[in-house]
């Protein structure tokens, strides 16, 4: 292994190694990171022979593109010497990630193994003894993690978008406030108490409030937030706000729940409109669409000066009151259900009608001011006049 | 050509990778492009009952379209289900109703790969860019307001013979056209069908020649034509040529009665007189209606049509419907000139238009119409 460029990255402020090692040398290392890493994404069963035509170009000699890696900032220190990079990787391996080349790492291993199975020694020593180049970023934060893997796609299959979520915001997963449970999605639990959220849905909701938009996270988006986390990050306080947010949202779930108790959906109004948004006033309110119009009616509403922060709304919330509940859940699924049958895409507009509804009971120069039986029809009105 | 991405100014062809149920995408590779995999949203459950080879899809358009509208379509000289009708957005949902249907899912799993798998040689198709690190979704390729009509052909009794182009008029009535290379933003067609309701579709008849022009005249002509005088001469035209297939029949009617009764004068003699009721346009009209259906249609509504514009041109009614729908073709066609204003005419053409298509379903050669 020998060390041959030595550079320093400025927009995510880490040194980058260009290393020339052989392929034993790499998978000495690459094995042990596989499994391990909490980042690292599952093999891709792909259709395609891509990789097979990889295999057989390793055999003849080809070079392929640098395998990228991190060593990420869990290590405490970037101080190393170069000329003992190769002791220092064996060192600390379990800190190690591929950034780029997962599949082409496992054709590696894939190879080698096809060719012990067949006793080739001959091939698997001239395999061993290839080189091939590996660049590895020192001292990245998960941060820079993920802006250099989506950055970097040439040759990748990218993470899926809801990895790519539960990476960026990995750090709110342990969040614990008032007893609220984040649930994720690895976590493969159900949903079933009221006090339990899914983190996917909790994560886009708060970005809704940062972003002041209650859209989902497109996959060009995360660009954006990571480079919003980075500010939030310099500012130490975006811990902060995800639990302010959290906690106003458990607040007013609990208010709901509380004021609406066993109200259910009517008979009546299944056999007009089938199935509803939610047959409860949890049902309702728990889906990621409720989550994200909360999340961006508080933002507005900061925007507009007429709140303050999360405390004034957690205040505010205290003076919900829901006259009749069982009309009142009747009354916002018959407003989801117009929205459902008269929309082109039905999950957008139920985000907005939500954005609406919460701007509307949180206002307090609205009508609907602390009442969510006005809300329902004032919001759904007020969808239709932006839209049609 | 198949779907296509834009990457660095670049166009490129999407290839099937593999399915990710999981993480509801489905994983294409864009051979060639320095951008290698990009992801396309299906958050639906995959259901791969079917085998997408018995499949055929056809890009349809529709202004009116929402999310929620996803029909069965029915063949109803058959009552048989041959498909469903799709909004490309409801393969990218699972807020609609149909999210948990199973037969729903099975045909949109298969819409999804054939999308795929299918060349849009005659359709307008979009090229997304794909950034460093992109999720799309169906309706990026495709005009807002796209549905897809998924056919199963084992439903079908002729597969080989199917002609989507013999379903167009039924597909008109409800507001749904061939998706093709006009831009559909200058459509003026629009069709809402009733929730949970069903496309129940009858084909033309398969007595008629040119099936190609019928098709053509709804779906490249009238469906973005808004002007009714416009509107009523291209309907016209279908008039025209069934009105020609009447008086080929009629002729070779004549032409054989006559050879039979060769040498009888009295007997020749009644049968000339009945030549002006096939040279006589309006005569036909009523022939139309009467002898070359299977099922005679109901004329009220276009009678009551026709009869409001005549009275608003000041005319008579006559007590025929056919002869007060000639009637006005012939003020449009001939006095246009003395009548226009603030004439009913949209009434007609909006009854005309679902009178032909009837027509057009029913029409038969020999055989005595019910």
């Amino acid at each position: 292994m020998k060390v041959v460029s030595d550079l320093h990255d400025g927009r995510i402020d880490s040194r980058n190694l260009l290393v020339e090692l052989t392929i034993f040398e790499y998978l000495e290392i690459a094995r042990q990171i596989l499994d391990k890493n909490e980042f690292q994404r599952r093999r891709v069963r792909s259709s395609k022979t891509i990789y097979s035509l990889l295999r057989a170009d390793l055999q003849k000699g080809c070079i392929i593109p640098p395998i990228v890696l991190a060593l990420t900032s869990d290590l405490g220190t970037t101080d190393l010497d170069v000329n003992a990079f190769h002791q220092f990787l064996a060192e600390h391996k379990e800190h190690l990630l591929i950034l780029d080349g997962l599949q082409r790492t496992y054709s590696m291993i894939d190879l080698l193994a096809e060719l012990n199975t067949q006793g080739d020694e001959d091939a698997v020593t001239r395999l061993m003894h290839h080189r091939i180049r590996a660049e590895f970023y020192i001292g990245l934060n998960r941060l820079g993690i993920l802006y250099r893997m989506l950055t970097l796609n040439t040759g990748q299959t990218p993470m899926s978008l809801r990895q790519q979520i539960e990476i960026l915001y990995l750090d709110y997963a342990g969040t614990s406030i008032d007893g609220v449970e984040l649930i994720r999605e690895a976590d493969d639990r159900h949903i079933t108490r009221p006090n339990q959220y899914s983190f996917r849905d909790v994560v886009e909701g708060f970005n809704s409030y940062l972003d002041r938009n209650e859209l989902p996270i497109d996959r060009t988006d995360l660009l954006e937030n990571i480079q919003s986390l980075e500010k939030l990050s310099k500012e130490n306080s975006n811990t902060e706000l995800f639990e302010g947010y959290l906690r106003a949202w458990h607040s007013f779930v609990s208010k709901a729940n509380e004021l609406c108790g066993d109200a259910t959906v009517s008979q009546d109004f299944v056999q007009l409109h089938g199935n509803p948004f939610g047959n409860n006033v949890l049902q309702v309110f728990k889906k990621a669409q409720a989550l994200s119009g909360f999340g961006a009616a508080i933002g507005k509403l900061k925007d507009f000066g007429l709140i303050d922060g999360f405390e004034k709304v957690i205040e505010n919330i205290g003076g919900l009151g829901i006259v009749d509940p069982a009309a009142f859940i009747d009354g916002i699924n018959r407003s989801l259900d117009w929205i459902k049958n008269n929309t082109k895409k039905i999950g957008n507009a139920q985000r907005s009608y939500f954005q609406y509804f919460f701007r509307e009971i949180l206002n307090e120069e609205s009508d609907g001011y602390l009442k969510p039986e006005v809300a329902v029809d004032s919001a759904l009105r007020k969808y239709q006049s932006q839209n049609f | 050509m198949s779907l296509r991405v834009t990457v660095f100014g670049t166009l490129f062809d999407l290839v099937l990778d593999r399915v990710d149920e999981t993480d509801q995408r489905i994983v294409c590779s864009i051979p060639g492009s320095p951008i290698e995999f990009v992801d396309i949203s299906y958050p639906l459950a995959v259901e791969d009952t079917f085998d997408p080879d018995n499949f055929r899809i056809y890009p349809l358009v529709n202004k009116s379209l929402v999310e929620n509208d996803i029909f069965q379509v029915y063949d109803t000289t058959r009552n048989q289900r041959m498909g469903w009708c799709l909004p490309l957005e409801a393969l990218n949902s699972t807020e609609h109703s149909y999210a948990n249907n199973e037969h729903f899912l099975r045909y949109a799993y298969v819409a999804a790969l054939k999308l795929l798998n299918t060349s849009f040689e005659n359709a307008i198709t979009l090229n997304p860019t794909v950034e460093s690190a992109h999720t799309l979704s169906f309706s990026e390729f495709f005009p807002d307001s796209t549905a897809l009509l998924v056919i199963s052909l084992d439903t079908l009794v002729n597969p080989d013979g199917f002609n989507i182009d013999d379903w167009i008029p039924a597909l008109y009535l409800y507001g749904y056209v061939p998706l093709k290379t006009r831009n559909p933003e200058y459509l003026c067609l629009t069709g809402k069908v009733e929730k949970n309701c069903r496309l129940n579709l009858q084909p033309i008849s398969n007595h008629l020649p040119r099936q190609s022009f019928v098709e053509s005249v709804f779906a490249d002509l009238l469906a973005f034509e808004r002007n009714p005088l416009l509107r009523f001469f291209y309907l016209y035209q279908v008039v025209e040529l069934l009105l020609e297939e009447v008086f080929r029949c009629e002729q070779s009617l004549l032409v054989d009665r006559l050879l039979d009764t060769s040498g009888d004068a009295l007997k020749t003699k009644e049968i000339l007189e009945t030549v002006s009721d096939i040279s006589r346009e309006k005569e036909r009209l009523k022939l139309l209606t009467t002898k070359y259906l299977k099922r005679a249609p109901s004329c009220e509504r276009l009678k009551h049509a026709c009869d409001s514009f005549l009275a608003a041109c000041g005319k008579e009614t006559p007590e025929h419907p056919m002869y007060s729908f000639y009637k006005v073709r012939n003020i449009l066609f001939h006095q246009y000139r003395d009548v226009r204003g603030d004439l009913p005419l949209e009434e007609v053409v909006f009854e005309t238009t679902p009178f032909l298509v009837n027509i057009l379903q029913e029409f038969t050669i020999g055989t005595n119409p019910t």
